[in-house]
């Protein structure tokens, strides 16, 4: 973990989306989703590598999306390092800030929106999201690999197999 | 695993399979099985097989099949493995499938355009996709939402699986002769993700395309295996659907509620 100036956007093992106002990233290593909103696609699009902070301050207030400070940037920087977006973590500058203090402190000083990334995980298997159809106990296999127990836990019946993960 | 003198080559959504048993019942009763479970769609083949499943009975296992040389499941009685294998199958179909997208979903057309119901297993999606049917939606299927390029959804008709308090199945048939179940595509109007909760009211929360494509993703199935596709055919749709998202109260109350709602907003 580093606390990097110029941090660089990863670009292996990443599936990108761009749509108007907000992007779509999937990480295929790590098999998760995320939604950048306008203000995050942009900080990540200019950790180039070369870029300060600094510099994509001047660059988010030049492409017209508002005036913004150092603080609202590493908002993102934080996100997109804890994402596995970038590709050295860099170390949290809002460590120990509650997420309201620090929406409140980079808020008040930026007349842009907030950068934001949602996330979801994919689930291991498709098999874990589907139903064994088990009508009694005695229909449920023995061995059932990738899949999770309570598939037969919610249809009101006791497994009698053992599952692999 | 011994050589298989029985086998059943054929495609199924582009991807070449074979059956193989020592047991020329075992092998006819996967068939049935495989027939039931992709409606029919088994085409004899010759193409080099790339999912070869073993079907057999031995004194260590029973019943048993194997995927890709892996032991899948065994069980005493045929119809253990024969139940797990219909829902693996298609899943497994799904995920590989060269040129569609599957998604597990609920799907009924409403006036020319369908509405996708994305949910697990046990989330409710056959009760509601039973009652807007009721109500006059065109039945699509009650499991998968099979997508293409284009961002169309295509029929996958089978029975609607209705689960009784006991646990049990009860299929319910849809009168496919009564012009209720699709038979061509159709493109995505509306994409409702929802979640039953007690006395909760309809306050529909409208999503963005990223935000949609970000929530379908855990029931995306080939998104792990390709992905980039996957994530295509999703923005596709996404681009083209207005994206909702809202908690529900009993199925037949909610349908008539949102059948009205997207009247008027579509």
């Amino acid at each position: 973990m580093a606390d990097l100036q110029t941090p660089k956007a990863r670009k292996r093992g990443l599936v990108v989306q761009e749509m108007p106002g907000e992007m779509l990233v999937y990480d295929t290593e790590a098999n998760k989703a995320h939604c950048l909103n306008d203000s995050a696609a942009f900080v990540w699009m200019s950790c180039d590598g070369v870029n300060t902070v600094g510099d994509i301050v001047r660059e988010f207030e030049k492409s017209s999306k508002g005036t913004v400070t150092e603080d609202f940037v590493w908002l993102a920087i934080d996100q997109l390092s804890s994402k596995g977006l970038l590709e050295t973590k860099v170390a949290p500058r809002f460590k120990g800030s509650t997420r309201r203090e620090m929406l409140k402190k980079v808020g008040i000083a930026s007349v842009a929106a907030l950068p934001i990334i949602a996330s979801l995980a994919a689930p291991q298997s498709a098999l874990a999201a589907t139903s064994c159809n088990c009508s009694r106990s005695s229909d449920c296999p023995q061995i059932v690999t990738n899949c999770s127990t309570n598939m037969c836990d919610n249809a009101g019946m006791t497994p009698t197999f053992t599952c692999i993960a | 695993m011994a050589l298989s003198s029985h086998r059943f080559d054929f495609v199924s959504f582009g991807l070449a399979i074979r059956f193989e048993s020592r047991n020329a019942r075992i092998l006819e009763r996967a068939i049935e099985t495989a027939r039931r479970s992709l409606l029919g769609d088994l085409q004899p083949s010759n193409r080099p097989a790339e999912h070869v499943f073993v079907f057999g009975k031995n004194n260590e296992h029973g019943y048993f099949f194997e995927h890709n040389g892996e032991l899948i499941t065994h069980h005493e009685i045929a119809r253990g493995v024969f139940k797990y294998f219909d829902s693996y199958l298609r899943v497994r179909i799904g995920e590989h499938c060269p040129d569609r997208v599957f998604v597990h979903a609920g799907v009924v057309g409403i006036n020319g355009r369908a509405l996708l119901i994305p949910g697990n297993s046990f989330s409710g999606k056959s009760t509601l996709v039973l009652e807007l049917v009721k109500r006059g939606a065109t039945y699509f299927s009650d499991e998968f939402a099979i997508l293409d390029e284009r961002g169309f959804v295509h029929p996958y008709a089978r029975p609607i699986n209705m689960r009784t308090d006991d646990g049990r199945y009860r299929p319910y048939n849809v009168d496919v002769s009564t012009d209720k179940a699709a038979s061509s595509p159709m493109p995505v109007g509306a994409v409702l993700f929802t979640k039953y909760a007690e006395n909760a009211r309809f306050r529909p929360r409208i999503l963005t395309p990223a935000e949609g494509m970000m929530t379908l993703t855990p029931f995306t199935l080939p998104i792990r295996i390709n992905s980039a596709y996957s994530i295509r055919v999703m923005q596709r749709v996404m681009e083209n659907a207005l994206i909702i998202r809202s908690k529900r109260t009993h199925a037949p109350r909610f349908a008539e509620i949102f059948l009205q709602y997207l009247t008027k907003v579509l």
